[in-house]
């Protein structure tokens, strides 16, 4: 199914959609810009939406990830008494929402994120439930930030993998193309009550968005090639390499909390008088402390370790489960490094040290 | 959708024996899993996921055997903030408990054969639990040796039960004690009452001739002492990184195989079931397809011996 | 060769005389940042650059529990700046590291460095790691066309650069000017800082909400402790288990926990070297929320940290004749 809208009826089209579905959206903050509740934000003017929404240009500092795969979920609730606890009821699972404006990055990142949550005891439920309860309306990246490489990693600007809509800018107007089954019951709810500004879309409109999504697949700044890594990495455990790799490491987790496919948590639990709760929280692999088991033994304590093992598990160990690294090329890493480090670089010098071998 | 994976039952803690004092003590748990109205099903060598709740969880393996008749038994070293926290707790509190989880030792593959036992300090509980598998069906094992040991007598845990079987010779048994020599001697003398100091390079005739059973020495001197033949054997050694390390060596230069030595390994667990990440040898996690490995496994496995 | 010809001679000089055993320095990147970069053979000091882009603190590779992973680095040559050189008088007052094992290049008559966020905002097509030289209140840079930008230096330079007034070597065992003047920014004035000003105006209620807006955000990925190179304690309280001081759950209660704690932790060590802020990659204001510490530490007890590298750490001076807190809070 595919509709045509106009964009200076946008605002329009997300109060619409804001009515069956709790609407969430990419927003322009201090921080670089995250998803927010479209409710909680006080936009009237179109100038303000287009100047607070991030539909275009570069994508939200941070991805779309933190809205199923929250940075403090509740696994379930308790009650303590003295030398005993009872477990609460669950509360109902999240209500239907829509993520407006994901990037195809983020989209396939929840991909890589779907096979990671899952073992052999079944998958995480908090994830799953709001994997289940958020419609992913994409849009496509017509101006690709400084460090992309997703067309490196079996991505693309328009890449709709993982998503249900997805937009194309066309200039004027957003092409808007249901991918999912679900995508396309929400695009024809929204025609039902959009009428007036949601159009059907014709076979020029189709074509310009081929254009458009073609021309953006040219202006993806950086490639390379991660054919070979496979290959490689089968062999490339004990090599020198990863002792040179990255000694600017300061080794916080800013590459990992900002990675949209980066899925590493913690457990705690939290406790207010006699009520508690089990959350699960982010961590990251790239901290020291990660690894440290209670003994002071600590499998992974250098910093090139803890790097091997990211890389590893971007390029080797992990992946979509369709054939793809479970790097997506969003180049948030790259971009927000606080040391400079380049992970498209760190590509090419593992490549080049070890390929030829 | 799965149910909640990280849900857990309520575990009354039926009895609570001291293995050992100090600064690290250890303590076995008796559970009386609430949900499980038949026996908690495992595998000797599978893991729980113990909570007190308010402070978390901790990972660790079952120390009791798996026959019906047994109460689910855990043995936990004070360490990190769980541990403490389980260690405050007296009989009749509750824990929350899931599992079981991980592969668990394969019993099944090793009937008929002679197997080697060989613990080092709070890394005996999962042995334990695999030794009384083996004592309920003895006759479907060959011989048995088993090779237990701790820094000091005061440290070693299950002693009433390694006792009775020093009684009753159901097992070739070897305790040892790590004891620091001096010069002239141990250090002190009235400690290793009973522990014989021995010819490490002829410790086997040493036992047939005097009978022994408590030596003193590290546990790999004491197997190298003793050395097993590896002829139709199976090896299987949990303890402290440093000790399966010296272990394997030496249990390698007796001939033994790569695939007839099995370990249990120890990482930082959160979750147990394969989801948070951070247990990993390479794309192998640790909480799901081990604790238990066998050495030709970990040989291809990234950082087994990290 | 990216350095100049003397610089060059005398790095290579060290290796040389077995004065030291590596050189840190920053090499270009691909982006617009600049990369520190452990230089273990004299070969490798080809690399280094002076660009005002290369703008990370390069300590925090003195300090790191990586460093202290790896003695065989030490005895050490590092490229500071005045603010650098401030915050190592700060690690060898307090006994971080020795004197003898750090050797300082001293860059002198520091016309600022540029903040990679800055650019990119001024310039958001700039790729790689440009030409980028200080004239006077101007910042050139050679984009890839090989189009020159011209830009105002105080709009783009680190906002620590903007408050600087250490813009030579504190000390320094060989000195390397930076440019032929010294042409420093005005700094904003320690009394008069806008930033500080606007924050002590509120009521705190508003204040409360100023900082509430900006915490919420942290995503305590460690980036600003870990960037520090004064946070260099063997245990950090910060992710200590027992006793657990702050819970790693992200939000409002823990994040202000963390932060406080960090910042409790660096009062009167603190040097303002902006690092944290720099690092943050959700742009927190943690460079205010330092300056207003160290404004606090000034008042109170006159202190100014890493002034001098035998000077006491203030946190270890006890006197009993001392009025200055106690007089502050008997007010």
């Amino acid at each position: 199914m595919r509709m045509l809208q106009a964009k200076h009826d946008i605002p329009k089209l997300l109060e619409l959609m804001d009515q069956d579905r709790e609407l969430f959206v990419p927003v322009r903050d201090e921080g670089g810009g995250r998803f927010a509740r479209w409710s909680d934000l006080d936009l009237s003017v179109n100038e303000d939406i287009e100047n607070t929404l991030m539909l275009a240009g570069e994508a939200t500092r941070r991805p779309a990830k933190d809205q199923l795969f929250a940075e403090t979920a509740t696994l379930f609730r308790f009650r303590l008494e003295q030398g005993d606890f009872h477990l609460e009821e669950p509360p109902p699972g999240p209500s239907p929402r829509v993520l407006f404006g994901v990037r195809p990055c983020d989209g396939r990142g929840f991909q890589v994120i779907d096979t990671l949550l899952v073992g052999p005891h079944g998958g995480d439920t908090a994830y799953q439930q709001a994997r289940e309860a958020n419609l992913l309306v994409g849009v496509g990246c017509k101006t690709p930030g400084p460090d992309c490489f997703c067309t490196s990693v079996g991505g693309d600007p328009h890449s709709s993998d993982g998503l249900d809509v997805l937009l194309t800018d066309l200039g004027d107007a957003f092409l808007l193309e249901s991918i999912t089954e679900p995508g396309r019951d929400w695009l024809s709810g929204l025609q039902k009550h959009g009428v007036g500004f949601l159009h059907d879309a014709g076979k020029r409109d189709a074509e310009r968005a081929r254009v458009a999504q073609h021309e953006a697949r040219q202006r993806v700044p950086r490639q390379v090639d991660t054919s070979r890594l496979p290959k490689i990495l089968e062999r490339s455990f004990n090599s020198d390499v990863w002792a040179t790799v990255a000694p600017a490491c300061i080794g916080c987790g800013a590459c990992t909390f900002l990675c949209p496919t980066c899925r590493c948590f913690d457990i705690q639990d939290l406790v207010q008088g006699s009520r508690g709760a089990r959350v699960r929280v982010w961590d990251s692999c790239m901290f020291r402390e990660y690894t440290q088991e209670a003994s002071g033994h600590n499998p992974r304590i250098r910093r090139a370790q803890r790097w091997r093992n990211r890389f590893y598990d971007k390029f080797h160990w992990s992946g979509d489960g369709r054939g793809n690294p479970a790097c997506v090329g969003c180049g948030r890493c790259i971009t927000h490094c606080p040391s400079g480090i380049d992970l498209v670089e760190m590509i090419e010098r593992v490549t080049s040290a070890e390929g030829g071998a | 959708m799965s149910a909640n994976p990280y849900l857990l039952q309520r575990a009354r803690i039926d009895w609570i024996v001291q293995e050992c004092g100090g600064p690290r003590p250890i303590r076995t748990y008796t559970l009386d899993p609430e949900d499980s109205t038949e026996h908690f099903a495992f595998e000797p060598g599978q893991c729980v996921q113990l909570s007190v709740l308010g402070e978390g969880e901790s990972f660790v393996a079952i120390a009791s055997g798996p026959e019906q008749d047994e109460p689910l038994q855990v043995t936990v070293m004070r360490v990190g903030l769980v541990t403490t926290a389980l260690h405050e707790l007296n009989i009749g509190d509750f824990v929350g408990l899931r599992g079981p989880y991980g592969n668990g030792f394969p019993v099944d593959r090793w009937r008929g054969k002679d197997l080697l036992l060989i613990g080092g300090g709070v890394g005996q509980a999962p042995l334990r639990s695999l030794l009384h598998h083996i004592e309920a069906n003895r006759s479907e094992f060959g011989r048995v040796q088993v090779f237990y040991g701790a820094r000091s007598p005061e440290a070693m845990i299950y002693r009433e039960e390694f006792a009775a079987y020093e009684a009753h010779r159901d097992f070739d048994l070897y305790l040892s004690i790590d004891w620091k020599w001096g010069p002239d001697g141990p250090l002190d003398e009235d400690a290793c009452e009973g522990w014989a100091r021995v010819n490490l390079s002829n410790l086997r005739s040493t036992r047939i001739e005097q009978d022994q059973v408590r030596f003193t020495g590290f546990v790999p001197q004491i197997v190298q002492a003793v050395a097993p033949s590896p002829q139709s054997t199976i090896a299987v050694t949990c303890g402290p990184p440093a000790m399966i390390r010296r272990v394997v060596e030496g249990l390698e230069g007796l001939g033994f195989g790569p695939d007839q030595i099995y370990t249990t390994l120890e990482r930082r667990m959160k979750c147990g079931i394969g989801l948070c990440g951070r247990c990993n040898l390479g794309p192998v996690f640790v909480c799901t397809e081990g604790p238990v490995f066998s050495y030709a496994q970990l040989q291809d496995l990234p950082e087994a011996f990290a | 060769m990216s350095l100049p010809q003397v610089l060059d001679r005398h790095l290579r000089d060290l290796f040389g005389s077995g004065r030291v055993n590596s050189v840190l320095g920053a090499i270009p990147t691909r982006g617009p940042l600049g990369m520190a970069q452990l230089a273990r053979t004299p070969e490798e000091v080809e690399r280094f650059t002076l660009s005002p882009l290369a703008c990370p603190n390069l300590l925090v590779h003195l300090t790191s529990k990586e460093a202290r992973l790896d003695p065989t680095r030490f005895p050490l040559a590092v490229l500071a700046r005045g603010c650098e050189t401030r915050m190592l008088n700060q690690i060898f007052s307090e006994h971080g590291l020795r004197r003898d094992q750090v050797y300082v290049v001293g860059l002198a008559h520091c016309p600022g460095a540029i903040d990679p966020r800055r650019l990119s905002a001024q310039l958001p097509v700039l790729r790689g790691f440009p030409e980028a030289t200080i004239e006077g209140e101007e910042v050139v840079i050679r984009e890839e066309s090989g189009e020159l930008a011209r830009l105002a230096r105080t709009e783009l330079v680190l906002e620590r650069c903007r408050h600087c007034q250490n813009h030579e070597p504190l000390i320094d065992d060989y000195r390397f000017d930076l440019v032929e003047e010294a042409d420093w920014i005005e700094p904003v004035s320690v009394d008069e800082d806008p930033g500080v000003e606007a924050i002590d105006a509120m009521i705190p209620i508003e204040r409360w909400a100023y900082w509430r807006s900006q915490l919420e955000r942290c995503i305590r990925c460690h980036a600003c402790r870990d960037a520090c190179p004064l946070c260099y304690c063997e245990n950090c309280i910060l992710e200590r288990h027992t006793p657990c001081w702050v819970k790693r759950s992200v939000n409002l209660p823990e994040n202000t926990a963390y932060q406080l704690l960090r910042v409790m932790h660096l009062v009167g060590r603190c040097t303002a070297c902006g690092e944290c802020e720099r690092a943050c990659p959700v742009d927190l204001p943690l460079g205010l929320m330092m300056r207003k510490m160290e404004n606090l530490v000034r008042e109170y007890y006159g202190h100014r940290s890493g002034l001098d590298p035998s000077g006491e750490h203030l946190l270890s001076i006890f006197d009993p004749r001392d009025t200055t807190a106690t007089a502050r809070l008997e007010q």
